[in-house]
């Protein structure tokens, strides 16, 4: 017989006893077959149990020696010397349940293989569909069951970073009766975004257009501002922005408009790419059943007097390019869509346009003068499109103030004279015929015929003392293709009526390429 | 009056502009998962999920029926359940837009049609996110090879082509997936129980 003391102190013996304290719930139903003798050792047994209950319970949790020899110190030594010869016993018992369980284990059968794969399998899905889905996922815990599988996944939650998109007009031609045949790469633009927090975004365009700075061509920002996103409905932008005025001049992706040259009254009354320094408010507003509004109100460095003509209004702008802002405009534009087949907008322009800049005209009795040359501007469109229609109508007018001293600063005399009021509108539909069709692949192709109506004066109204050149009164009819093998890519064509109040007309065959990713 | 307004609108900016510096990392998250499914599924007092692994017949069923590519054989879907009665089930779908991602979750009724898609993340800048009003348009769709095809049953009006059409695709994707899933009885329990 051992000594208790040394059996206790024996690293074995503790082991065993911590062990057997373990099992005891479990071979709580085998303690039924015990003998009488066996049963008043479980008894006892279970009255250790029940007095280190609290004590074991506590340390179980932290599953190392120490603790067990904790445990085993705490078992009195009255209590631990009856039980000598019945621990021996229990240790055969505890043999037999072992070897039970070897048996059984033995026996395990090809069905529990199966699920145990299955278990694997299942850990392995969740983990790759964690990954797929990391942005949704819970920020991963290191206690995670699975180990470091959440945490690797933890960098694709960093979906910060670059963002590259472009879009480009591509062989852009005009074929044209006693002109010269022309074919340009028109535009070839890159985005690129970068997100330096969830809130703080960095986003621009930079275009080439007419392929080389060599010949007639340019590369300029188009656009580069920060957004500050704060709410849905309110967030902050600042940088060089596209002003929001009339559906082109912030949307001109080749394949989101018919025709192979944006609509004239939006280059020449609404001078698009029209973009400027500025910095201002932008939100969308959910009004539920009653649709969504979104809107852009910015102040931005205003348009400068030097530039307005007879003909159009593109020279007015300054493009962000070390721009004057002693005048400073309001541009803002709201879109409301009270249903998804249908969105109206406005937009409106109000600024002086003088910029502090005195006529230098010794002919003219405004010599010296400067002047506010207030210059505002007013649009309204609607756009719609509903099964394989679509369509846009857009109307436009400005009114400019201290047009002759305008007229003083440019040297613009008799009917070269600046309009003091112009108006403009167009109205274009067309008809996806590929709507009908039932696609069976991946993507739907698109081919639409429009026809687009255009009339505008850029000189509908001139200051007394000078006069209007009929040639500004234009109207203008095309009619042509938009065909999209993929919705990424565009193919145009149009013929062009092009008419004015001095009948001096031509005609001309356009078409183009267009891509946007 | 133009001064003022420009005045105003100045300092608007200036007041929120240190608004932007708050520290709120789920502004482009909207839901994380576990809370996406639970409004999907509010009565729900179970939530189980099926892994549905799809062979080369299933995969190829859906692409003719989405109209679109699969990306992965790994699907898995959500029911909601409540008593043991399925309210709907719920996919979720990462999937590129330009350079980044959005990820959507799909909630589907028991008959296959989509009862509502949520964005529950989206990591391109805001503006060529889908606003709720044409995302509704979805709604009750179900995936048939004549419906659920933008520009046609679905207009695209506001010229964000990327986003509308991987939407769109990703859309047909979701409930294509539901429907070879179900017939192939590759869900728990059969749609309808």
């Amino acid at each position: 017989m051992v000594k208790l003391g040394s059996t206790i102190g024996s690293p074995y013996v503790r082991s065993f006893i911590f062990t057997l304290l373990l099992l005891l719930p479990a071979i709580g139903s085998a303690s039924q077959e015990l003998s009488e003798g066996q049963k008043e050792f479980a008894d006892d047994l279970a009255q250790i149990r029940s007095n280190s209950a609290k004590q074991i319970k506590k340390q179980t949790k932290r599953r190392n020696q120490d603790e067990n020899i904790i445990v085993a110190q705490r078992l009195s030594d009255d209590e631990a010397e009856t039980q000598d010869e019945r621990i021996e016993q229990l240790e055969e018992k505890l043999e037999s349940v072992t070897n039970e369980l070897r048996q059984l284990k033995s026996e395990s059968t090809p069905d529990d293989r199966l699920q145990s794969i299955e278990e694997k399998l299942n850990i392995l899905a969740e983990e790759i569909d964690n990954i797929k889905q990391a942005s949704v996922v819970e920020e991963p815990s290191y206690e995670a069951v699975y180990g470091a599988g959440p945490a690797a996944s933890k960098v694709y939650l960093k979906d910060r970073g670059l963002s590259i998109g472009g879009y480009g007009e591509l062989i852009v031609g005009q074929v044209r009766k006693d002109e010269d045949n022309i074919v340009d790469a028109q535009r070839i633009v890159l985005y690129f975004g970068y997100k330096f927090t969830e809130r703080i975004i960095f986003n621009s365009e930079i275009e080439f257009e007419h392929a080389t700075t060599d010949k007639s061509g340019e590369a300029s920002a188009e656009f580069a501002l920060l957004d500050f996103l704060l709410w849905p409905e309110l967030n902050l932008r600042g940088g060089l922005l596209l002003a929001p005025f009339g559906i082109i001049n912030e949307v001109h992706e080749p394949t989101t408009f018919f025709g192979v040259f944006r609509p004239s009254v939006e280059r020449n009354i609404i001078p698009t790419t029209w973009r400027e320094n500025g910095v201002g408010i932008f939100g969308d507003i959910d009004l539920q059943a009653a649709g969504s509004i979104n809107y852009r109100a910015y102040v931005m460095n205003s348009f400068d007097a030097r530039g307005f003509r007879a003909s159009n209004n593109r020279g007015l702008r300054i493009d962000g390019s070390k721009a004057l802002f002693n005048n400073i405009a309001f541009v803002s534009r709201v879109e409301y869509e009270p249903l998804p087949y249908i969105a109206v907008g406005g937009s409106v322009f109000l600024g002086n346009t003088g910029q502090d800049q005195a006529i230098e005209n010794e002919e003219s009795p405004f010599n010296g003068d400067k002047f506010s040359g207030f210059f505002q501007m007013y649009e309204g469109d609607v756009q719609f499109q509903y099964r394989g229609f679509e369509g846009r109508a857009l109307a436009v007018y400005t009114s400019l103030d201290d047009a002759v001293r305008v007229n003083a600063l440019n040297d613009l005399t008799g009917d070269d004279s600046v309009g003091d009021e112009q108006w403009g509108y167009y109205l274009v539909g067309g008809y996806n015929l590929l709507s009908l069709a039932n696609f069976t692949n991946q993507y739907a192709q698109y081919f639409a015929p429009f026809v687009r109506w255009e009339q505008y004066d850029t000189q509908s109204s001139v200051p007394s003392g000078f006069e209007r050149n009929p040639q500004n009164d234009r109207n203008e009819l095309t009619i042509g293709l938009n065909y999209k093998p993929i919705p990424n890519v565009v193919v145009k064509i149009e013929y062009q009526w092009l008419d004015n109040q001095a009948d001096d007309s031509h005609n001309q065959f356009n078409f183009g390429l267009g891509y946007v990713f | 009056m133009i001064n003022d307004m420009i005045k105003i609108l100045l300092t608007l900016v200036l007041i929120l502009l240190p608004l932007s510096f708050a520290p709120d990392s789920k502004a482009r998250v909207f839901m994380k998962r576990d809370e996406a499914l639970k409004t999907a599924f509010p009565d729900a007092d179970n939530i189980e999920k099926t892994e549905i692994f799809l062979n080369k017949k299933q995969v190829s069923e859906i692409e003719s029926l989405a109209r679109a590519k699969l990306d992965s054989r790994l699907y898995v879907i959500y029911e909601g359940k409540r008593g043991g009665e399925s309210l709907g089930y719920a996919i979720i779908d990462t999937h590129h837009l330009r350079t980044k991602s959005e990820t959507v979750m799909f909630v589907i009724n028991p008959d296959g049609t989509l009862r509502k898609a949520e964005i529950l993340a989206f990591f391109e800048p805001p503006e060529y996110m889908a606003g709720d009003q044409w995302i509704e348009l979805f709604d009750n769709k179900g995936i048939d090879k004549n419906t659920l095809k933008l520009g046609k049953d679905i207009p695209n009006i506001t010229g964000a082509t990327i986003t509308a059409n991987s939407l769109a695709s990703s859309i047909r994707r979701a409930l294509a997936v539901f429907s070879v899933a179900t017939d192939n009885g590759l869900l728990f329990s059969e749609a309808g129980n």
